[in-house]
């Protein structure tokens, strides 16, 4: 048994350390300068300060925060949704991301989907949802193999066995579902009013205009043209890639 | 405290007794009238409540009574709210004598306030209104300049009275168009000929207006006209008509029922000298009932294209204005912002514009009063709302833009007016002042909740948190070739199971290959026992049970000799030197196991050689040995 708990220690030292790693970076630099007005300097701060840790949420918000007092609410919106990407649980986050999302004509919940689901679904970021996956997976392997290793064990550890993997496969479901939303391409439009035309160049019609915010999915790219979809209204286009702030 | 005295008047308005300080008074502009004349008579009615009633006027049957309109003044002083009402009347007499007005009346909240009568001593007209018989071959100018009227578009005469060709009295009754809109003003005129002397003034019966709201619209205006070559003297009388639907509206008749003098009918030429001479100079008076012909009128519905979304119905043509009574306060203390509406059309049906949102004011119920004049036969004047606003935070605070629709017929189009925004700089209140920042807290006076006064972002974070639980899962995710131990331990645990169920299908060769194993722990556990008997014992054990294994023989009963032919027949290819070495191991054991006790500690050093030997050759005949 000792051998098994010694696996176990093994299996988790290598990313003991990096849980460790202290997460906020201390912003009093970008704090000045928000509370003093000079959001353009807050704004390259919070830049600078996401080099060093680009899994920050706290970092994003904050950067978003900047962002909109600079008059910039694409930028902003794609940082809160970064932000919103890591923890999705932050009643700031989730406020301030509806907050300038309403600005755009947008919601955080999408139209029709009741909030309560939408909340519920986003409750566990995608990497939190992947690290719980793994977790489950390493428990239902340890479990599994000390049932085969020692059969005396077999009896008592068959409900925890199967409690594992039912988390296994309830975490690796719902990880699989928000993965495939978070891992497409996504981007805000940062342009005041931007013209979505229907081919990769200016020669092409304008088939619509969008206001600065809306979110967007990215499908391709031609040169410095991406081919784009608004999200809310299901429409297809391509736009100039310096006008989209990638998420 | 001044400001919080107001709120609480404005608060406690409904608690107020509607009657507490209810006041009415009378004036009438002159107490002596003749005929052709007219008494104005004002009754104000004051009280401390923002709507106050009307008058009850009695019956009244010396005079035709008609109003002239309204005007109100609503003041805040002191917190304390007060309101007065001025109703304007035109009495017009009837009959010559004194009439008195009775008290006037007015009922609010079960309290009841009355005027004292007054008295009106009514005299002969100064000079006869009308010349009798034929018209003058100039015509007389008239006593007064007659009204401008405008082009009748609807007329309608009475039945005449007297001869077919020229009566002497009749009615006839016109709109000034024939097709309005709903809302829109329509006059009616009702004009009263005569072209005989009258006894007393005519009494006016009005007509049936269903349909329609009806604002008079006095004074009475006087003029001579000539018809059929007969010289008249017209009394006309006007209203004001708001049509409320749509369709052909009957305008009922107008009557009129007057007394008019006429001579007796006695022959002058009778024999009679005592009826000739007592009906010299005779008139008897006759009375007489007139009507007008009804009138119709189209009315059409209000168009549809382009009607602005706040538009509520009104008619005419409005002005709107927007004022504060001051530009600088504190939180709070009280605002008046004063919307004024200007114009002619039906005030009175104009709906209060909407007032915009204003998240960081505390708004009270507006308080409305109405000015109603009537000039140049157009109903007009203003409606006043004035509404409390208390601001609830600092700062330059912005009241903006109120929107009036209304429909112009003239232009027949509807009108959107709106008014400037205000700003009004607000200082922090004092201690006992509503909150500057952030939630209101529900007062005591309206325990209201949380009010959301401005919606903006949450603020920085302070304090970032540093995320253990996300982090470490996290770092889990990202965890790479970790995720292989647990796969490599249950990777192993499935085949030493795979192993084991292998070894559980066959125990002979289990047992075979198990041999060695089980001999070499015996011969260490051997080796660790201090006594030697018991050590070489133990050896003993582990060489007849290696060899029994290897031969799928029972160990029990196996023997030296026994082992030796089994391993000739079944092994042939071990040497004859490993079963020599065999016995030679064997007899050593056997002699150690039984030596006296007393060369025990010899015998110790010799069973720490023996099991070496006994390594040596298991580990010899572990290579010869096949399954």
């Amino acid at each position: 048994m000792n051998f098994a708990w010694l696996a176990i220690f093994l299996a988790l030292a290598p990313v003991l350390p990096a849980a460790a790693t202290p997460g906020p970076v201390p912003d009093s630099e970008g704090l000045r300068f928000y509370s003093q007005g000079n959001y353009q300097a807050a704004v390259q701060w919070y830049r600078q300060a996401l080099h060093g840790d680009p899994r920050n949420a706290d970092l994003h918000y904050d950067l978003g925060n900047a962002l909109f007092k600079n008059g910039q609410t694409g930028r902003a919106i794609a940082s809160f949704q970064r932000a919103f990407d890591i923890r999705p649980r932050d009643a700031d986050i989730r406020q301030n991301l509806d907050f300038a999302l309403r600005r755009a004509g947008e919601e955080l919940a999408p139209a029709g989907v009741p909030p309560l689901i939408f909340f519920a679904f986003h409750l566990l970021s995608e990497r939190e949802l992947a690290g719980l996956h793994w977790l489950a997976c390493w428990l239902l392997l340890v479990l599994a193999g000390l049932c085969l290793w020692k059969e005396s064990l077999r009896l008592r550890l068959l409900s925890w066995s199967l409690a594992a993997g039912l988390l296994w496969s309830a975490f690796g479901v719902w990880w699989l579902a928000v993965r495939s939303g978070v891992s497409q391409q996504r981007g805000v439009l940062a342009a005041a009013s931007a013209e979505i035309r229907s081919g990769p160049g200016e020669n092409f019609n304008v088939s619509f205009t969008a206001p600065e915010g809306r979110r967007l999915q990215i499908f391709s790219q031609e040169g410095d043209w991406l081919e784009i979809g608004v999200l809310k209204e299901g429409v297809k286009g391509w736009i100039p890639a310096a006008a989209i702030e990638p998420i | 405290m001044r400001s919080w005295r107001l709120l609480l008047a404005l608060a406690l308005w409904p608690a107020v007794p509607a009657g507490a300080q209810l006041s009415i008074s009378a004036q009438a502009d002159k107490t002596q009238v003749s005929l052709d004349d007219q008494v104005v008579l004002a009754v104000t009615i004051t009280g401390i409540q923002a709507s106050l009633p009307d008058p009850q006027l009695p019956a009244l049957q010396n005079f035709s009574v008609y109003s002239s309109g309204r005007s109100q003044s609503i003041s805040f002083v002191n917190g304390q709210i007060s309101s007065s009402v001025t109703h304007t009347f035109v009495l017009v007499p009837r009959v010559v004598g004194t009439a008195i007005i009775p008290p006037i009346t007015v009922s609010a909240g079960g309290a009841t306030a009355r005027t004292e009568p007054i008295e009106i001593q009514v005299v002969r007209q100064t000079s006869p209104p009308v010349p009798a018989g034929p018209a003058p071959a100039v015509q007389a100018p008239p006593a007064q300049p007659p009204a401008p009227r405008p082009a009748a578009a609807s007329r309608q005469t009475a039945r005449p009275s007297g001869t077919a060709a020229v009566p002497d009295v009749f009615v006839t009754m016109e709109l000034d168009k024939r097709k309005a809109f709903v809302n829109e003003q329509v006059t009616l005129s009702v004009q009263f000929h005569t072209a005989v002397s009258l006894l007393g003034n005519p009494q006016y019966v009005p007509p049936q207006l269903e349909g329609f709201l009806a604002e008079d619209l006095p004074p009475l205006r006087h003029y001579n006209e000539t018809r059929n070559g007969r010289n008249y003297y017209v009394t006309e009388i006007k209203t004001a008509l708001f049509p409320l639907r749509t369709g052909r509206l009957t305008i009922g008749a107008a009557t009129v029922h007057c007394q008019i003098q006429q001579q007796t009918n006695v022959d002058p030429f009778s024999p009679d000298f005592f009826e000739r001479f007592f009906s010299q100079g005779l008139m008897t008076a006759q009375t007489r009932t007139l009507s007008s012909q009804p009138l119709k009128l189209e009315v059409t519905a209000l168009p549809d294209a382009g009607k602005p979304i706040d538009f509520s119905g009104a008619v005419g043509r409005f002005s709107l204005a927007a004022a504060t009574d001051k530009n600088r306060t504190k939180v709070g203390d009280a605002v008046n912002l004063t919307l004024t509406v200007q114009g002619t059309g039906d005030l009175k049906a104009i709906a209060e514009p909407a007032m915009p949102s204003l998240p960081s004011w505390r708004v009270f119920d507006p308080v409305t009063s109405v000015n109603l004049q009537k000039k140049g036969d157009l109903v007009q004047g203003s409606k006043i709302i004035r509404t409390v606003l208390v601001p609830r935070v600092s700062g330059d605070l912005t009241i903006p833009p109120v929107s009036l629709s209304y429909f112009d017929p003239t232009r027949n189009d509807y009108v959107r007016l709106k008014t400037r925004p205000l700003t009004v700089s607000v200082a922090p209140g004092g201690p006992s002042a509503v909150p500057t920042v952030g939630y209101i807290a529900p007062s005591a006076a309206s325990a209201q909740g949380i009010i959301r006064v401005n919606e903006d972002l949450a603020f920085l974070k302070v304090r970032p948190r540093r995320a253990m639980f996300t982090r470490g899962l996290e770092a889990i995710a990202a965890a790479g070739l970790v995720h292989i131990l647990p796969f490599a331990f249950f990777l192993w645990a499935l085949a030493l199971n795979a192993y084991r169920g292998r070894l559980a299908a066959n125990p002979q060769g289990a047992r075979f290959r198990g041999a060695l194993k089980a001999a070499a722990a015996r011969v260490r556990q051997a080796r660790g026992d201090g006594d030697a008997q018991e050590a070489a014992a133990l050896m003993t054990e582990a060489l007849t049970g290696y060899l029994a294994g290897k031969l799928g023989e029972p160990t029990a009963g196996l023997t030296m000799r026994r082992a030796q032919e089994l391993l000739q027949k079944r092994q042939p290819q071990v040497s004859q030197e490993s079963i020599e070495r065999i016995r030679s191991v064997w007899e050593d054991l056997d002699l150690s196991r039984f030596a006296p006790a007393a060369a025990s500690a010899q015998n110790a050093e010799a069973v720490e050689t023996l099991g070496q030997k006994l390594l040596l050759l298991l580990e010899a005949l572990e290579k010869e040995l096949k399954r």
